[in-house]
């Protein structure tokens, strides 16, 4: 299923910033990588098409995340499923 | 996916989120040392850039092949546009090519069915339609035409079947920001670029909604205020919007007096002497319309400018649009300081209107007369909404009235200039322009006897089935005529294919070799990546296949003034590649002939492109694009300013080299406020308007076949206000009855939703094809731009089930449209 790179722009006081970053750490599918100024990088590995829109507005709602950018987006699952090719080691035999 | 494979996936994605996350940090695009993701090892994914398939924001991506298939799409970092970040329509652009439903055979309607048929035979249907009577032959394309396929649209049309009756889209679309560009510098297209949202201090909106509809243009500007930088956002509109919630001021006027706030300002600016003088001296002339009306006008003097617009006090711009005084003093304050600098940013609000055009002149004019033009940051810029609406429709010049590099097919200097590039006997270009929009597809729905004189229509790229005005009248009247052929090439089928003659399956996107031009005049290019799925072929291709076919068939229009095939390519060696042939095709870069022969036109209007291999290097180039005494090309971001336009006198500072007077100056227009076509009354109590959403591009031809975006946001609505909900008895959630003097739809209502109209107003979007709301809208159109006004007629609403019976709000909603009823 898809796997997103993404960037979190992030606000608010550093307390609800951290508050912010204990959930995310807590969360199996995201890694979080390194914050430049005010601009969060993190990896979401999603199982389920969709998945990222709640992700995503899970974030917004958060009060600390101004924004949510997505800079990369690897489909090759919903492709394969799209076009009836599932590749063997998804469905094996 | 494996472990293995998915472990390099998210290192993929955390390399791009990472360098994305720099970037823009650093404000600019792509530098050396941030990792790169098309620059990772070797995983078998094969990565190249092409610009977004969707809006005309013109983002680059990279897009990642694997097995023949788009399998990953990650953000450019080298791209200035979006500098490493895409919006959620932008990282799903790879799955819109693999939709179940892909048209693979060309298809001709038997009856009520449809039979395959082999390309041949098809190509045989549209000779005959042709020969039948090229006069009555008519294209109607789009901004989503690559630039060569526009460009073999219009030769084929204007230097082939000499009858000038080929129109965009576009002129549903942004065809009003070209007349305002025209009576105000004489040439089209913005004279800044997207670098002035990083320099305004203000940013003011005029009825645009970019937090929707070119959200990486917008998350450009709040990246500026996360940073720390003061930048105030100005919303004008009719309906609150998610871009209303980033403004400081949100100012909500009554639909169509954005004219009478223009002179407003213009009236403040003038009567306390705050307006720049020096630079209104020196660098514009005034203007007003003539009568009869014109696209030029009338030379009119300042007094006579500073008269008109005497009576635009704030008291009387308040009673007319309903902007409280003190906010537009507080707009004349901005444009009196010189100290700010003011962008302004318009897209369908100002461009869909019956007076689109004297709009679009106002707003240039209040710029210009406070100076705020021609510094970075101080601009007045007009977006569009498809990827290529300014590259293929206005600078190749796809409009009944254009030829290529902005020439007239009324001017007899420039169909020569045209038959001369072409190689075409005198002569061969005719001298009258062919049918609008709107007049093509009323020709095409009026019985032949009766003057309907259109008696074929090819579609590409577009979906008229869906986002013509007055459906009703204007597309499907022309299904009950006998003699009446529709051609329509696309990818999907959809709301125009399913009432076609004959259906021609295409490649879209990077199944293809393309170009695009975006909103700020910039040129882009990319290359095939994929195969299309079955026999789908490309729109070019399949123009110059039937171009050939005509020519095989002895059509004289199809051979130059030598005898010559008009599409006759040839090779290094000097042989002709029979690019007719799908198989040889690809022999050959189709794309690099016709654009090193199109480039020769962009000379001609100081529009000058670069050639084909400087595009294949860059992330896109804006013109004119000149060549340096070192060989090299340099691009241009601000037109008619001495300090970076290479065709500015140096010494002039400003120079409006295209100036409808001929003296370098900049035309500042007078034009009143007009009451608009229709208005709410005792019967159609309502305003209607209509747009777009996020998750949605356009028809939603492509994007409702992306299943995140489709569930996301899978059938349309109507926004309604709570008080004239209550009022009405209408609940969140219940289906209603709309109705209009032209049709009706049946629709849920969302109260409290993404959009918030104002008492006395509604709001539907038209990305869904199962509710049709342009059924309803109205077909008057501006007098210069012929561009429909989709945002305002009179509409009512009636409640017809209790939202206790109604369906889940995602999926099996059963929409209907129709006629309405009377009374």
């Amino acid at each position: 299923m898809p796997t997103f790179g993404l960037v979190l722009a992030l606000k608010g006081r550093s307390d609800e910033r951290e508050q912010v970053l204990t959930w995310l750490r807590a969360d199996p599918r995201v890694q979080l990588g390194p914050l430049e100024q005010h601009r969060l990088a993190l990896v979401l590995d999603t199982q389920t098409a969709n998945e990222e829109a709640a992700f995503i507005e899970r974030c917004m709602l958060s009060g600390c995340v101004r924004q949510v950018d997505i800079a990369y987006a690897n489909f090759e699952d919903l492709v394969a499923f799209a076009t009836g090719e599932e590749t063997p080691d998804e469905h094996p035999a | 996916m494996n472990i293995q494979r998915r472990t390099f996936v998210q290192w993929a994605a955390m390399a791009a989120a990472t360098a994305a996350a720099r970037s823009s940090s650093a404000r600019e695009a792509s530098s050396a040392g941030l990792p790169d993701v098309a620059a990772r090892p070797d995983d078998g994914t094969r990565w190249d850039k092409a610009p977004c398939r969707f809006c005309g924001t013109g983002c680059h991506v990279q897009v990642g092949v694997k097995g023949g298939k788009v399998v990953a799409i990650a953000a450019d970092q080298q791209a200035e546009v979006n500098r490493g970040l895409l919006c959620v329509k932008g990282y799903h652009v790879g799955l819109a090519l693999y939709g179940k439903d892909r048209l693979r055979t060309p298809l001709l309607r038997k009856g009520e069915k449809y039979e395959p048929i082999s390309w041949d035979k098809a190509l045989d249907i549209i000779a005959e339609r042709v020969e039948k009577g090229p006069k009555g032959f008519a294209i109607y394309g789009s901004g989503q035409w690559t630039i060569p396929e526009g460009y073999a649209a219009q030769k084929f049309i204007k230097g082939g079947l000499s009858c000038n009756h080929i129109d965009p889209n576009a002129r549903l679309c942004m065809a009003s920001a070209v007349t305002g560009f025209l009576a105000t510098y004489g040439v089209d297209e913005p004279a800044g670029c997207y670098d002035d949202l990083d320099e305004c201090n203000v940013l003011i909106l005029w009825g645009n909604n970019p937090a929707e509809m070119h959200p990486i243009l917008f998350s450009r500007v709040l990246d500026r205020r996360a940073r720390g930088d003061e930048i105030e956002i100005i919303d004008i509109g009719t309906r609150r919007t998610r871009s209303t919630a980033h403004a400081q001021h949100y100012l909500e006027m009554r639909p169509q007096t954005d004219l009478a706030i223009a002179n407003g300002i213009a009236h403040l600016l003038i009567e306390s002497g705050r307006y720049d003088k020096q630079f209104v001296e020196k660098h514009c002339a005034f203007r007003a319309d003539s009568d009869p009306p014109s696209l030029p006008g009338q030379a009119i003097d300042f007094e006579t400018y500073r008269k008109s617009l005497a009576e635009y006090t704030p008291a009387r711009v308040e009673e007319i649009s309903g902007i409280p005084q003190t906010q537009l003093r507080m707009l004349a304050d901005r444009f009196a300081d010189r100290k700010r600098r003011i962008t302004s940013l318009w897209c369908m609000g100002m461009n869909q209107h019956t007076r689109g055009t004297a709009i679009n002149t106002l707003v240039h004019g209040i710029h210009l007369l406070s100076g705020h033009f021609g510094r970075p940051g101080d601009a007045p810029t007009s977006l569009t909404g498809q990827p290529s609406a300014c590259g293929t429709a206005r600078e190749v010049g796809t409009l009944a009235h254009l030829l290529p590099g902005g020439r007239l097919v009324a001017n007899a200097d420039h169909r020569k200039q045209a038959e001369e590039i072409w190689n075409l006997p005198a002569g061969r270009v005719f001298d009258k322009p062919g049918y609008h929009t709107v007049a093509m597809w009323e020709k095409f729905c009026t019985p032949t006897k009766s003057g309907g004189d259109i008696h074929t229509i090819w579609v590409q790229v577009t979906n008229p089935g869906q986002t013509l005005p007055n459906r009703n009248k204007l597309f499907l009247a022309s299904r009950s005529e006998s003699d009446k052929f529709l051609i329509v090439s696309d990818v999907y089928p959809t709301a125009t294919t399913r009432l076609a003659d004959l259906i021609l399956p295409s490649s879209m996107w990077v199944e293809k070799n393309g170009m695009f031009g975006n909103s700020e005049r910039r040129t882009q290019q990319w290359f095939k990546q994929v195969d299309p799925p079955g026999d789908a072929r490309d729109d070019c291709w399949q123009i110059i296949a039937a171009a050939r076919r005509l020519y095989d068939r002895g059509f004289e229009g199809m051979k130059d003034k030598d005898g010559k095939f008009l599409f006759d390519v040839r090779a290094e060696d000097g042989k002709s590649i029979p690019v007719w042939n799908w198989k040889s095709y690809y022999d050959t870069n189709v794309d690099r002939h016709l654009f090193e022969e199109y480039r020769q036109f962009s000379r001609l209007k100081h529009k000058d492109l670069a050639p084909y291999d400087e595009y294949v290097k860059a992330r896109g180039l804006r013109w004119p694009v000149v060549q340096q005494p070192d060989g090299s090309w340099r691009e241009t971001r601000f037109r008619f300013s001495e300090f970076d336009d290479p065709y500015v006198e140096k010494g002039k500072e400003f120079d409006f080299y295209h100036s409808t007077t001929k003296d370098g100056r900049a035309q500042i227009w007078f034009r009143p406020y007009d009451a608009p076509p229709e208005m709410p009354d005792k019967e159609f109590p309502l305003w209607l308007c209509t747009g777009r959403v996020i998750e949605h591009w356009h028809t939603g031809t492509m994007t409702m076949r992306i299943e995140p975006l489709r569930r996301a946001m899978p059938t349309s609505y109507v926004e309604v206000h709570r008080d004239d909900a209550k009022q009405l008895g209408i609940s969140d959630g219940e289906m209603v009855r709309i109705e209009t003097r032209r049709g009706m739809l049946e629709t849920r209502v969302w109260i409290d939703g993404r959009g918030a109209p104002p008492r006395g107003s509604i709001f539907v979007p038209f990305f869904d094809e199962s509710q049709l709301i342009n059924d309803l809208t109205l077909d008057a159109h501006d007098p210069f731009s012929k561009q429909p006004d989709f945002k305002k007629c009179a509409a009512r609403i009636r409640r017809i089930a209790p939202a206790s019976d109604a369906p889940a709000s995602d999926g099996g909603q059963q929409a209907t449209t129709s006629q309405p009823e009377r009374g």
